[in-house]
C-alpha cells in the first residue's frame, strides 16, 4: 500500500465520524447555539513515588519500551518509575456537546519530563445512549486503562505489568463511538475506537499503531463488571539496535548472495531479516475481565493474549487481585503471570563462513536472540501491598513484589546489561502518595 | 440487669445502642425536590445511581439533576451512607474515576442547606438532600422506597 492509501485510510474514520457529527449538529445548531453557556472544571491528579529493586544487572521500569533506566541497576531506589502530575480540563459547552484535554507530566525514554497531550477530544451526546468522541481518546486496551495514569483511582501503585505492558501504547486519535444502555441495576457499554497512535520509545525509536480497529463490550450489573475487547491494528515498531541488526542480516544477505556455494546463506539471512522486522505488520489483542466488589471485597482478574508480529512473540498475560476495605485501609494481594513464546531460533548458520564473517555472525545471532527474549518477557509475580486513605483526595501506597523469571527470560525488567543471568528472582518494594485535587 | 452475669446481653445492648445512634445520625437527612415536583418516591438504588453520575433521569423518564452539598458537610456523608453505603473517601474515589475517564463530573455543589433549596426552587429537574429540621414548603420531601 501506498502512503497516500495509507493516509487516506487512516483519515477515511476521522472523516466519517466528521460527517456524522456535522450532519447531526446542523438539525441541532439552532438550539445549540441559544444555549452555549460553557462551564469549566478542573482536575489534576499526581503520584509520588519511589521504587526499590535487588537486581543489579536490570531496572525495574514501568514499561521496558518507554522509560530507558529505573530502579535496581541505575539506582538502588528511583523516583522516576511511578512519579508524575496530570491536570484535565472539561468543558460542557451545553448539554449535548463538551470537550475534554488532558496533559500529562511523566518521565519519558528520553528521561525528560516532558508534557504530553494524553487526551484532547470533543464529545458529542447525540442522547443518553449514544455519543462520540473526535480527537485524541484513551485507547481502551484494559479495565483501568481510562484511570491508568491516576494511581489514586487504582488499588496499586501500578496496573499488573504482566497485563498492563502487553500494549505501551494508550491513547488513540480518532474518533469513539459508545453505545450506553442502562438496566434496572446495571448498564451495558459497548465501545468501537478507530484510529492511529504515535509513540516514542527508547533509543529513538518509535512505535506507530495504524488503522487501529477496537471493540469493546462492559457490562455492570449489581456489584460485578465484565468486560471484552478486541483490537487490530498494522504495526511499525523501530528501535535503534534492533534495527541495525536486520539492517546488518539484510546486508549480509546481499553479500553472500555473490558468493558461489552461499545461496542457502543469502536466503536464510534475508529471511531472518524479514520475518522479524516490524513494518506494516498486522497485530491482534484480545482481552477480558471481570471485576467484582460485593460490600469491602474488590476481586478483580484481567487476561489479555497479543498476537506474534515481527520480533515481538505471542505473549499472553493475567492476574488476579484480591483486597479488602477497612474503613481507610485496604490490604490487597495480586497474582500475576505473563508467558510468552519465545521462538527457539539458531540465526543464521556460519557453517562455510570465513572466521572474521563467522564471529560478525555469531555476535549478531546472540543479539537477536537477545531481542527475542525481551519481547516475549516469561514471569510470575506476587505483590502483596496496603492502600492507606489518610485523606479525602489523597492515599498512601507500600508494595512488595516478589519476581520469578522464567529460564530465558528478562521478565518485565528493562535496561537488560549484559551482565544479566536470566531466570532469577527480583524484590522490588515500591511506596507511593497517590493524590487527586 | 446484671450484665456480669449476662454478657451476650450487655453486647447486645450496646450493639443497640449503636444501631439507635447511627439510625438517628441518619434519619436527619432527608432527599427533596422542588414543591411543584411530580416525583413523590424513589427507592435507594435510584437515589444512588443519581447522585452518582449513573442514571440521568427520573424513572417516570424527566430529567434528574443532583445537587451536592459541599465536601466535608455533615448531611453529605450521612447522605451518601444512608442511600449507596459509600464513605466519604468511596464517594470521592468513585467521582474520581467517574472524572478521570472523561465521562463524567460530580453534581453540582451547593455551600449548605439553605442554598440547596433556592436551587430546588428555581429548578423542577433539581433533586438534593437536607438536614429534616430545614424543611419547609418550598421543598418536598422524597419518600424512599
Amino acid at each position: 500500500m501506498t502512503t497516500s492509501n495509507q493516509l487516506k485510510a487512516t483519515l477515511r474514520p476521522l472523516f466519517f465520524g466528521t460527517i456524522v457529527t456535522a450532519s447531526c449538529l446542523s438539525g441541532y445548531q439552532a438550539a445549540a447555539l441559544d444555549a452555549i453557556n460553557p462551564t469549566y472544571s478542573f482536575n489534576g491528579f499526581g503520584t509520588l513515588g519511589a521504587v526499590h529493586s535487588d537486581e543489579d544487572q536490570a531496572d525495574f521500569v514501568s514499561s521496558w519500551l518507554l522509560q530507558p533506566n529505573g530502579a535496581g541497576h541505575t539506582s538502588e531506589w528511583h523516583a522516576g518509575v511511578d512519579t508524575k502530575i496530570g491536570g484535565q480540563l472539561d468543558i460542557q459547552f451545553n448539554s449535548a456537546f463538551s470537550a475534554v484535554f488532558q496533559v500529562v507530566v511523566q518521565r519519558q525514554e528520553d528521561n525528560a519530563w516532558t508534557p504530553e497531550v494524553e487526551w484532547a477530544n470533543i464529545k458529542y451526546q447525540f442522547n443518553d445512549e449514544l455519543s462520540l468522541r473526535l480527537g485524541r481518546t484513551v485507547l481502551p486496551t484494559f479495565m483501568v486503562s481510562d484511570t491508568r495514569l491516576v494511581g489514586y483511582a487504582n488499588p496499586w501503585i501500578r496496573g499488573p505489568q504482566e497485563v498492563y505492558q502487553l500494549n505501551p501504547l494508550t491513547n488513540l486519535d480518532g474518533l469513539d463511538l459508545t453505545y450506553n444502555i442502562e438496566l434496572d441495576n446495571g448498564r451495558n457499554t459497548l465501545q468501537l475506537n478507530l484510529g492511529k497512535t504515535t509513540r516514542d520509545i527508547i533509543q529513538n525509536g518509535e512505535i506507530k499503531a495504524r488503522k487501529a480497529i477496537v471493540i469493546s463490550n462492559s457490562f455492570e450489573y449489581d456489584f460485578a463488571t465484565f468486560r471484552v475487547l478486541y483490537l487490530h491494528a498494522k504495526l511499525d515498531l523501530s528501535i535503534k539496535e534492533s534495527d541495525a541488526l536486520f539492517d546488518a542480516y539484510a546486508t549480509i544477505g546481499d553479500g553472500l548472495s555473490i558468493i558461489p556455494g552461499q545461496e542457502n546463506s543469502a536466503a536464510e539471512a534475508k529471511a531472518l531479516s524479514s520475518r522479524y522486522v516490524i513494518e506494516d505488520d498486522s497485530v491482534e489483542l484480545y482481552s477480558a475481565g471481570i471485576k467484582l466488589e460485593p460490600g469491602n471485597w474488590l476481586l478483580m482478574g484481567e487476561w489479555g493474549r497479543v498476537s506474534e508480529t515481527g520480533a515481538l512473540a505471542k505473549v499472553q498475560g493475567g492476574y488476579t487481585t484480591i483486597a479488602y476495605r477497612f474503613s481507610s485501609l485496604m490490604p490487597f494481594l495480586t497474582l500475576a503471570e505473563v508467558n510468552g513464546d519465545t521462538p527457539n531460533e539458531p540465526g543464521l548458520s556460519t557453517t562455510g563462513m570465513p572466521a572474521p564473517l563467522a564471529s560478525t555472525v555469531n555476535d549478531m545471532n546472540q543479539g537477536l536472540n537477545l531481542l527475542l527474549r525481551q519481547a516475549s518477557a516469561a514471569q510470575k509475580s506476587i505483590t502483596a501491598g496496603l492502600r492507606w486513605d489518610f485523606h479525602p483526595g489523597a492515599a498512601l501506597k507500600l508494595q512488595y513484589q516478589h519476581i520469578d523469571m522464567d529460564d530465558i527470560s528478562t521478565g518485565r525488567l528493562g535496561n537488560v546489561q549484559p551482565g544479566f543471568t536470566p531466570g532469577g528472582t527480583a524484590n522490588v518494594f515500591s511506596t507511593a502518595i497517590d493524590f487527586v485535587f | 440487669m446484671n450484665y456480669k452475669k449476662h454478657p451476650k446481653r450487655m453486647i447486645r445492648a450496646t450493639l443497640l445502642a449503636i444501631c439507635f445512634a447511627v439510625a438517628s445520625a441518619h434519619s436527619d437527612v432527608v432527599v427533596v425536590v422542588s414543591a411543584s415536583s411530580p416525583v413523590t418516591e424513589l427507592s435507594k438504588n435510584q437515589i444512588s445511581k443519581i447522585f452518582l453520575g449513573k442514571s440521568r433521569r427520573f424513572p417516570d423518564g424527566s430529567r434528574a439533576v443532583p445537587l451536592n452539598q459541599s465536601e466535608g458537610n455533615s448531611a453529605r456523608d450521612a447522605f451518601y451512607m444512608q442511600v449507596s453505603g459509600k464513605s466519604p473517601s468511596q464517594v470521592k474515589a468513585h467521582w474520581t474515576k467517574l472524572i478521570f475517564t472523561g465521562r463524567g463530573q460530580p453534581p453540582k455543589e451547593a455551600a449548605n442547606g439553605d442554598a440547596v433549596k433556592d436551587l430546588l426552587a428555581n429548578n423542577g429537574v433539581n433533586i438534593g438532600y437536607i438536614d429534616q429540621a430545614a424543611v419547609d414548603d418550598s421543598v418536598k420531601i422524597v419518600a424512599i422506597k
